[in-house]
């Protein structure tokens, strides 16, 4: 895709022009993350407040009503609903995998059937999460399968 | 119009042959054609279970002819086995854990299959009868769980090259 990066005339707002021959799901999730602008999060920790940024989060989990990005290290405490976070970053590569967690699919490393249906899934950062079968047709569609 | 059933007649991710596909949740009249395709395929897979253990019971002990009544008792306790394997929905996440799932599962499953043998007269209701039919119901889960793990191996290869060829120069 060509990129052209113009400078306005004075005088002239800005402007994003797209010009595409379909609106495709790739063109529309760039609208949507144009339309967001740059999404970061607040995450809690025990005595600090960090700006998360949403591609560095491995996945959300919820516990006992609280919400939770794991990044490679650290555990951080979310203030939102598991739900608003699969709303607001379905158009990344955020994608539900249990009625529990929300993984960022970019950071799987890989996945391997287990007993009943369920996929153990290894992250980049070599910790593991399960996946349930009704979710995996969720991710084949993610990755265009 | 909504697109509701799609008939088929190959499964892409195993090769065997299948009745329906389901390509969306809801159908028509708010069918869940989700769970009309689960039960769909629970009652294939289990009545094939159930037909690969007569042919072998058969097999053994040297019964050449086959009761034409035996062919509808098998569909018919293939078609109560796949409703109770819809009611514990074993492959989905549930309120229960997966291994009391599986264990009442089965449990449900021996309890049917042994009401099935009395009913159509398959065994005689004592201890070796009754252990019989146990085995036989577990030869069935595990030939469903063989079944199902080859199809699973499948997937994880596919969605594996898919993930590697998409973000494996990533770092994290």
């Amino acid at each position: 895709m060509k990129i052209t990066i113009e400078a306005p005339k004075a005088g002239e707002e800005e402007e994003i022009v797209i010009r595409c021959k379909s609106l495709d799901d790739e063109i529309m999730n760039l609208i949507q993350a144009l339309r967001k602008g740059r999404d970061v999060l607040a995450g809690y920790a025990e005595d600090r407040i960090v700006k998360l940024e949403p591609k560095d989060i491995f996945y959300f989990e919820s516990v006992d009503n609280r919400v939770y990005a794991y990044t490679g290290q650290e555990v951080y405490e979310v203030r939102k609903k598991l739900y608003e976070i699969e709303e607001a970053y379905s158009y990344m590569d955020f994608l539900r995998i249990s009625k529990s967690a929300i993984v960022n699919v970019a950071k799987i490393a890989y996945l391997k059937p287990i007993f009943n249906g369920r996929f153990e899934t290894t992250l980049k950062n070599g910790e593991k999460i399960i996946i349930s079968r009704q979710y995996i047709i969720n991710l084949k569609r993610k990755l265009g399968i | 119009m909504t697109q509701a059933f799609v008939f088929l007649v190959s499964h892409k991710e195993t090769g065997f042959v299948l009745l329906v596909k389901c390509p969306q949740e809801n159908g028509p009249g708010g069918v869940n054609l989700k769970r009309l395709y689960d039960f769909i395929k629970w009652f294939l897979y289990i009545t094939t279970g159930i037909l690969f253990i007569c042919a072998l019971n058969m097999a053994i002990q040297g019964d050449a002819d086959i009761p034409a009544a035996t062919l509808w008792q098998i569909l018919l306790s293939g078609l109560l086995t796949a409703a109770v394997t819809a009611f514990f929905h074993p492959e989905e996440e549930g309120r229960l854990p997966a291994v009391l799932n599986i264990f009442l599962h089965f449990l449900a499953l021996c309890g049917v299959m042994l009401l099935c043998g009395r009913w159509f007269g398959w065994l005689k209701f004592d201890l070796p009868g009754i252990v019989m039919m146990v085995l036989s119901v577990a030869g069935v889960y595990l030939l469903s769980f063989l079944a199902y793990y080859i199809i699973d191996v499948r997937q994880a290869e596919q969605i594996n090259r898919k993930l590697q060829e998409r973000y494996g120069d990533e770092a994290h």
